[in-house]
This record gives C-alpha cells, structure tokens and sequence, in this order.
C-alpha cells in the first residue's frame, strides 16, 4: 500500500545519490581558486500577541483553555553568504528564539511558564548559477535551504510543502519560517528559468515530521507573462523514497497496536483502519485496510496584478491590489471511512493586497477553505507514526453531582473558513514593523498540556493577533 | 582539591591581567571565520542486532559556526566563537521507539581562548594558550589514533568518528592550558587539561608531547598524559566509598561472577575474627559472620604513554610528479591506556596498547587527501560507556566496563535497564494482553559474548577531502570506527548528545558520510 518504493530502488537510488556526489566532486575539482566576498545579514526581533477567542476549550481535557492566553518572543540570527565567483555562492547562519515553552492554558493550570530556548540554522547551502542569479538559465542549490515558492502568500496557503498527506495537515501561523529567510528544505533544487517560465525541481529529506529523512520529490513550474499575471502548478511526491518503509507505510504489522496519544488511549487504529463491511448483505466483518504516509499533493495557483495589467495608475504601493489564489490535493488516494472523498483533501486560499498607498507595504487580506473532515491535529503522527487521523473527541458534560448530562463530540466542520489580515511596513530601510489578525492554524498546547498538536480555534470566529517589531539588514 | 582549583584561577587571572597591562586600546583588529555544513549517511552494517538494530539507520546534518579572531598588539591574540547544528536519535530497529526519534539543536563554542605568542604568529616559537581551544598534535590522523587525549584510560575507551572535534582544528576540544615551544627540529607541548567529555567531570590531567623532525620527511613524537592528576572529588576518581561496596559484596559472596559484573572494587569474603583468631559466631544464624574485604580498588585516573611516526617518502627521496601535499605520507601512532597493571580487569597490557597506521593514497591532486588508516586495539570489552553514565541514576561512574555476562533484561524490569539503558516496561496488545520485556537473551556466541569480544579488534577507515575554490570543502568517509551513535533505545544512557555503546561489534560493520561545506 501507499507510495513508496522497494528496497532495491532505494540502493539503486542511494547509490546514484553518492555517485552523482562524486561527479559534482569532479567537476569541482577544476576549478581556479580565487577570494570571496561575503555580506552578513541579520535580523533581530520582539514580538507579542493574545489569543481572544478559543471556543473548543474540551477536546484536549482538562487544561485545554487559550482565552486571553498572551505569548511573546524574542530571537535573532545571522547569515553570512558569500560570493565565491564564477557562479558560485555559499550561505551560512545561525539563529535562536527564546519563547515560552508553551502557553499557559486554562486560568486553573496558570503557572509560570518557563522560557525556552530555540537554536536553529538559518541556512548551510551552496549554490552554483548559470546565467543571471535572478533569473538563472540553471541554478544548483544543495544544503539546507530557504524555498518559497509564492511569495504572494503571508499566512494561509504554501500547501505543496508544509504539513502532511495522509493525515491531511495543513500548517500557517504568524511569520512561520516558510515565509521568512530561515532554512526550509534539506535536500536540492534545481531551478531553470526561461523568459517568463520557470521550473524547480526540489529534493527534499523530511526534517520536520517524523519519520524522518523519507526523501520527498517535488517538480514546480510557473510562468508570468504580461508582467502582471503569474500561474503556477506543482507536484510532491511526499516521502516518496522511505527511509523504514515499515514505518511509513506499517502495512499489518504493526509494532505496537496502543496508541501513546494521552488523550485518544482507546484508539486501535495505529497501523490500519478498522473499517466495516458487509458480506452476504448481512453479516458485518472488520476489514482492516493498510495504507502510508507517503502521497502525492498536487498545487495550482495564480497571481494577478491589476494595476500593471490595466495601467491604473494613483498612489498605489507596488504590491497594492494584487489578488492570489492557491489550491491543493493532499493526497490522490482515497482510504475508506477517513479519506473518502478528494474533495474534502482540498484546501484553497485567496488573497488580496488592499490599497494600503504608500503607508504600509502589505496590507494582505487572506481566506480559506478547507472541509477537513478529520480532527486537525497529528499529535497521533507524532506518537505513533500513523496515517489515520486521531479519532474525534468525544467530552461527557457532567452536572454539580457528578453525573453525565450530554456528550459533546468534536465538530470539525466549524473550522472549515480560515482568515488573516497582516501588515507589514519597512521604515528607515531596516526597521520593520508588522502585525496579524488571524484564525489560521497555530497550534500551541498548554502548560498542564503537553502539546497535541491540535489546532486552537476550531470555529469562525476564533481569532488571535500579533505584533512584531524586527530590525534587519 | 578547591586550594588547586583556586591555585589555577589564580594563575589564569594573573594572565589576564598580564595581557590587559600589555595591550594598548585602539590596538585592535579582527577577522572573523564561518564554517557551514550538511552532511548526509548511513550505517550500512551493523552485527550486533540483540539490543538495537541499527542497520540501514541514515544520520542527517546541518550546521553552521562562525569564530572572531582578534589581535591584541603584538604578541597577543583571542579568538571565541560559537555553533551549532541539527542532531537526532536514530531510528534504531524502526519499531514503536522510533517515535522517540526527534531533531534537538546542539550548540557549542568553536574556541574561547587568549594566546601568548612570541615569535611568528603562525608558527612561533613560544606560546602559551588558555581556555577553550583546539589540540591536535598528529594532524596526520583523520578519524582513528590521538589516544593521548581523547578517551579514558581505566577503562579504556577510545574516541573517533567522521569529523571527530579533535581533527577538526576549528573546533576546541580541550578546556585548559596549554605550552608551545619549538626548538629547531624540536617541539614540545605541556597540556593541562580539563575533564568535560567523561564523567567525573572536572577532573584535570597533565600532558606533554615532544615531537622531533631528524630530517626533512620523518617525523617522530612521544608523550604522557597523567590522566586526571587532580580530582575535582577524589571520592568519584576514586571510588572506594563504603558505602558502595554493597554491590560488589553481594557479588563476590554469591561467586562465580565476572570482573565486568563488579562496579567498584573486586575483594574477597573473611570470616570475621575475634583477637584469639577465632570465628566470631553470629548469634541470630548460629554461623560465623563474614565481611567484605576489597583486595582492589579501581580507579579512573592513570597515565597514558603514546609514540608516533610519520613519514613522507616525497620530501625524504625528493620524488617529483603531480603528487599533491598529502600523498604517499605514511604514519603510525600507538599508545598504552594506563601503564600500571591491576586488578583480574587490567591485568593484560596487550589489550591497553591500540596501534594505527594510515597513509595516504596518491590522489595526484584531484583530491588533497585520501587517507586510509586500520587500528588494532585488543581490548576485552565493548565500547560502551554506560556505566560511566550512571551516576544520574544514583550511582557513581564504574571504572569497570559493562559486563553482558547475565545479560537479563527482566531483572530489571520498570527500571533502567544497565547494559541498554533502556527504559524497561511492560506494554499491552490490542487485546490487553500483556506484553512483558524480553526475557534473558542468548549472549553466548554472540559478539556480545565477552569471551568473544575480539571480534571488534580491528577497526578501518577511509576519509577523503577536497577543498576547491579555497572555501567549498568536500568531505566523505567510509569507516568501521569508534563511532557511538545515539539509538532511541539507549538515550537515557547518552552521554554528551552521543549513545553510549559503538555501533561496531565486528570487522564488517560499516557506515558513511558525506558532507559539503562552506567555510571562510
């Protein structure tokens, strides 16, 4: 079951992987040596926020209580990059956030939290260009990396590449690392680009998500034309190559048939789901259906700038007025009782630059639709290393003595619209001031928590904002 | 021991105020270095599968450093700097514990030291350096050998692996001082280091190393390494406290045990005497009591010998051709991991004396090095410091290996397993059957059998670099080594970010690495 490939495949893979190493190696080897210029960038910050609305305060147990929960963190880094000639440039940094190591929860659980530190490398790559480095004819980069591939996006959307297939986990929150210089992809990308087309092709070992080092590959391509239209689309084979295909896709056997989520102990579907069948129209069998982490998403997206396409003209900000859209499949394959429909494996978000003439750089409006069936958490991945999603919740509401007066179960189609505002404007050239109104997809966990992965607004209308105050150069 | 700790803060404070007085303000300049990296592996084999498997498990990096360097007037220079990179457990047998595998950051300090130079600064004839900083006094080896400093003397265990901090000169490995001074064809470095890898930590050793060049193309060296010369607690460098003797009396009295299975002491048991020398009745059993008598205490500390050759069969002969810097040198380096024979532990000077010999295969400048190094080390036991970990368990650091004799891992059952460090519980199935741990596993025949550990004697390594460009450096190592992964199964062992145990048990075990790097 699942996408991944046999064992042989993998050698033949690893071995190629090594050899073309070697050739790369070669091709170094004959090069002229010469000095370098480097140029330092970094960025320090401060930021702050609140939570206002949280509605599902059950679903996690007791604790499980982000109203009026405040956060702030700290953090900077450094990156050195330098132009090594003929082509060729390396990149290097390291950075850290101190945080809180979680939020506090629920006011009866409201200690202190302590603050944590969170180290990280901003990038380790080399890059070699063939052409010019903006729009290069062929442009290497292997490492540890930053990739983006639209820019538009400021908080909901950049599916083909964060969160997971299978279960179909979507991930935003305020100024993730995806939209900012810090590395995002481990692996390699190759980029062309001609006239207003370009391609990518991006190797990927999974970092963020265990099982880890399951390679991932990925091809994108966009084109812009008229200067003011720009269409993309992308394929991910994720995990495509496992690094323990027992592990990425379990099939029945399974190591240990108990889920270690706190909160789901009852949970039998850890390698397989436990699905229902008749036979003979009558006679009800479980059948056990195996499947695998591994995936294929699919992205679409479009960008349109109405002030070039149309020439207005007026005081408008370069990015004012400019409407995105993104879409995905997470996942072509339909499993039963979780993944029936495709349908409900698509997110899509749109986005719009309001005018904001001059007083602010961004101005960006964003929504999404996402009619997830599943509970929107892979706490259950973490744990277990499953496929399934975790089962919904389902909380006993017990009156003054004790007794069971209703049950609620998790509604997980009031979360299915997702919206953000988020500003940013630059002053002095280096001073960056920015903030987010959102009820996107953060994830916090609590104090008595340990953290669930679960997503904190479940409804419309929950909501959080956010500042930050960043100087860079 | 506090008077020695103050003595020698004393010492470096007085340096440091040396240093203020001889440096004027406005004297100063600075470079900065930065190194990044990603390095990408595999174990291919790995025998011993009992407690983990480790076969197919791939390690994965990045990292980054930078390091500020300053010149303080004429004669002075400091340097500090920090890094960092991604780590993470291994996967092990892929099983339910590979859920525990997650990336964590390490950080560290490339260098924080102040050197005292007299003479060329890049190669002076005097210098004394204190603080954290690097030591390599074979630059020859690049994974196998420098036992002077790396590893712990009783017992024995040696240090290496790809890009080991002790080859790599960017990075500080010992926390001290330390004296340089070269006399035409002769050198000579006096070390006094600090403990920090292996627990007692603290402790300090005093090294020094002469090295000598009779002619352009030989180079001979020798040194000594009193290891742990002084005790941050004499009481954990020693561990003759008698209050821990419990353990190895109970041992000795139940018989037919092994030395491994001893943690501090080995002894034997008396019957207590009256002063007529006549057994002193116990009244509660009717029999003569008995007592514990040690006939030897282990210890940590001992004194490390080491000698070392290298020579270059292109500079001797004058040998012309497209050999590049590094080809056709051959070296070889030995040492003897505590002189003093004791104990039925250490009573083989054979298995304390570890022997490598590298060159370098002519790579005729496509690459700058290809270095293939073999080292023989007999010694009896496994590589595995997990007693040496302990103490966070309530116990003190063992100066004696991990016996796998009676490996039985339900004695020890919710608690700490002491071979694995694994955490030991029972589990249930779907049915809510229980499911307990393993119960005693067939050691015997197997390279865990320690009247079979010979197996892992002789460990290999093949290491290739090029540097192009002058700041792109490409690094790949194929190796059978000392190399002590951090399996999911055995993290609550850990020691330092690594695993306790080496992941080789015999000659055809293998992993690789590969990395690239940019540094300036």
């Amino acid at each position: 079951m699942g996408f991944t490939v046999t064992a042989s495949v993998r050698a033949a893979l690893t071995r190629t992987a090594v050899a073309a190493m070697a050739c790369a190696f070669s091709a170094l080897a004959a090069w002229a040596e010469d000095g370098i210029k480097i140029q330092y960038h970094g960025a320090g910050w401060i930021q702050g926020g609140r939570i206002e609305k949280a509605s599902d305060t059950l679903s996690d147990g007791k604790g499980q209580n982000f109203n009026d929960n405040w956060t702030q963190n700290s953090g900077g880094q450094i990156t050195a990059v330098a132009d090594l000639g003929a082509g060729w440039e390396g990149g290097l940094g390291l950075g850290a956030i101190q945080s809180p190591g979680v939020f506090r929860g629920s006011p009866e659980y409201d200690k202190v939290p302590g603050l944590t530190w969170s180290p990280y490398v901003t990038e380790a790559r080399l890059t070699y260009t063939l052409g010019d480095a903006a729009h290069p004819a062929l442009q290497v980069t292997a490492g540890s990396f930053h990739f983006n591939y639209n820019p538009d996006v400021k908080n909901l959307g950049l599916y083909l590449f964060r969160g997971l297939v299978y279960p179909g986990i979507v991930i935003s929150g305020f100024e993730t690392k995806d939209v900012l210089p810090i590395a995002n992809i481990y692996g390699l990308n190759v980029r062309h680009e001609r006239g207003g087309f370009r391609g990518d092709f991006i190797l990927n070992s999974e970092t963020d998500i265990n099982p880890y080092f399951d390679l991932s590959f990925a091809y994108l391509a966009s084109y812009r034309f008229l200067n003011a239209i720009e269409i993309g689309g992308g394929v991910n084979w994720y995990r495509a190559v496992a690094q323990r295909p027992s592990i990425t896709s379990p099939g029945k056997a399974c190591p240990d048939p108990n889920s270690n989520v706190g909160v789901n102990a009852a949970d039998k579907e850890i390698c397989f789901i436990l699905d229902t069948t008749l036979v003979g129209g009558t006679v009800t069998k479980i059948d056990t259906v195996t499947g695998s982490l591994s995936g294929v998403k699919l992205m679409g997206r479009f960008s349109v700038d109405p002030k070039t396409l149309f020439g207005l003209g007026g005081p408008f900000g370069p990015k004012d007025l400019i409407f995105y859209s993104e879409a995905a499949v997470l996942g072509l394959k339909n499993y039963p009782k979780y993944y029936e429909k495709i349908i409900q494996r698509i997110p899509v978000m749109f986005g719009v630059n309001l005018p904001a003439f001059g007083y602010l750089d961004d101005l960006s409006l964003e929504f999404e639709y996402f009619a997830n069936p599943n509970m929107a958490d892979f706490e259950k991945e973490l744990e277990d290393n499953s496929w399934i999603p975790r089962p919904k919740a389902v909380t006993e509401i017990t009156n003054d003595s004790g007794a069971v007066v209703r049950t609620i179960r998790t509604n997980t189609r009031s979360d299915d619209w997702k919206w953000s505002l988020y500003l940013d404007k630059v002053v002095a050239g280096h001073l960056k001031v920015s903030g987010q109104i959102a009820n996107d997809h953060m994830r916090t966990g609590g104090f008595y928590l340990r953290p669930t992965q679960s997503e904190t607004f479940s409804d419309t209308f929950d909501w959080y904002w956010m500042m930050k105050v960043a100087y860079y150069f | 021991m506090h008077t020695r700790t103050a003595g020698f803060l004393a010492i470096v404070g007085l340096a440091i105020a040396a240093m203020t007085a001889a440096v004027s303000a406005g004297d100063v300049t600075y470079r900065i270095t930065g190194q990044g990296w990603a390095e990408t592996g595999r174990i291919v084999h790995a025998t011993d599968t009992l407690l983990v498997n480790l076969n197919g498990n791939a390690m994965q990096s990045a990292g980054a450093q930078f390091t500020a360097y300053a010149d303080i007037g004429e004669n002075w220079e400091g340097a500090f700097g920090i890094g960092g990179y991604q780590a993470h457990h291994m996967q092990g047998s892929g099983t339910v514990s590979s859920r525990s595998m997650h990336f964590y950051f390490k950080n560290f300090i490339t260098e924080s030291r102040m050197t005292y130079f007299r003479g060329d600064k890049a190669d002076p004839y005097f210098s004394l350096t204190f603080g954290n900083f690097n030591y390599d006094y074979n630059p020859d080896i690049k994974n196998l050998g420098l036992y002077l400093f790396r590893g712990t003397v009783y017992p024995g265990f040696l240090v290496s692996g790809f890009m080991d901090p002790t080859v790599d000169q960017t990075k500080g490995d010992i926390l001290g001082l330390k004296m340089h001074n070269v006399l035409g064809k002769f050198s000579q470095d006096v070390i006094f280091a600090n403990e920090r890898q292996f627990p007692p930590a603290f402790d300090w050793s005093l090294g020094y190393v002469a090295k000598y060049r009779p002619i352009d193309g030989i180079e001979l060296g020798a040194g000594f390494n009193f290891y742990r010369l002084l005790s941050a607690n004499s009481d954990l460098t020693t561990p003759d406290l008698t209050e821990y003797r419990t353990r190895d009396s109970t041992l000795t009295a139940q018989g037919d045990t092994h030395p491994y299975d001893h943690y501090y002491t080995e002894g034997r048991i008396d019957t207590v005497r009256d002063a007529a020398n006549l057994p002193i009745i116990d009244t509660a059993t009717g029999k003569a009591k008995v007592r514990y008598v040690p006939t030897t205490t282990y210890t940590h500390r001992g004194v490390k010998v080491m000698g070392m050759a290298s020579f270059d069969p292109k500079k001797m002969f004058g040998l012309g051709g497209n050999f590049g810097e590094e080809d056709l040198r051959l070296y070889a380096e030995c040492a003897m991991i505590g002189v003093q024979n004791y104990g039925s532990v250490y009573n083989k000077p054979l298995q304390r004396i570890p022997v490598v010999v590298g060159f370098n295969i002519p790579a005729l400048r496509f690459l700058d090095v290809v270095s293939i190094e073999a080292e023989w080390y007999g010694a009896a036991y496994r590589n595995n410091v997990s007693k040496l970990t302990q103490q966070k368990y309530s116990e003190l650091p063992s100066p004696i290996p991990v016996s796998y004799n009676t490996y039985d891992p339900i004695k020890n059952r919710g608690g700490v397993d002491p071979v694995t460090g694994r955490l030991l519980k029972d589990s249930t199935d779907a049915g809510g059957n229980v499911i307990q741990v393993p119960g005693p596993i067939q050691i015997r025949g197997t390279a865990l059998d320690i009247e079979n550990l010979t197996q892992d004697n002789w460990k290999w390594s093949l290491f290739m670099q090029k540097t192009v460009r002058q700041h792109i450096r490409f690094t790949a190592q194929v190796a059978n080594d000392h190399f002590r992964p951090q399996p999911t199964h055995t993290k609550y062992a850990d020691l330092d970010g690594t695993g306790a145990t080496e992941f080789s048990s015999s000659l055809s075990d293998w992993y690789y690495m590969v990395r690239l790097g940019y540094f300036f």
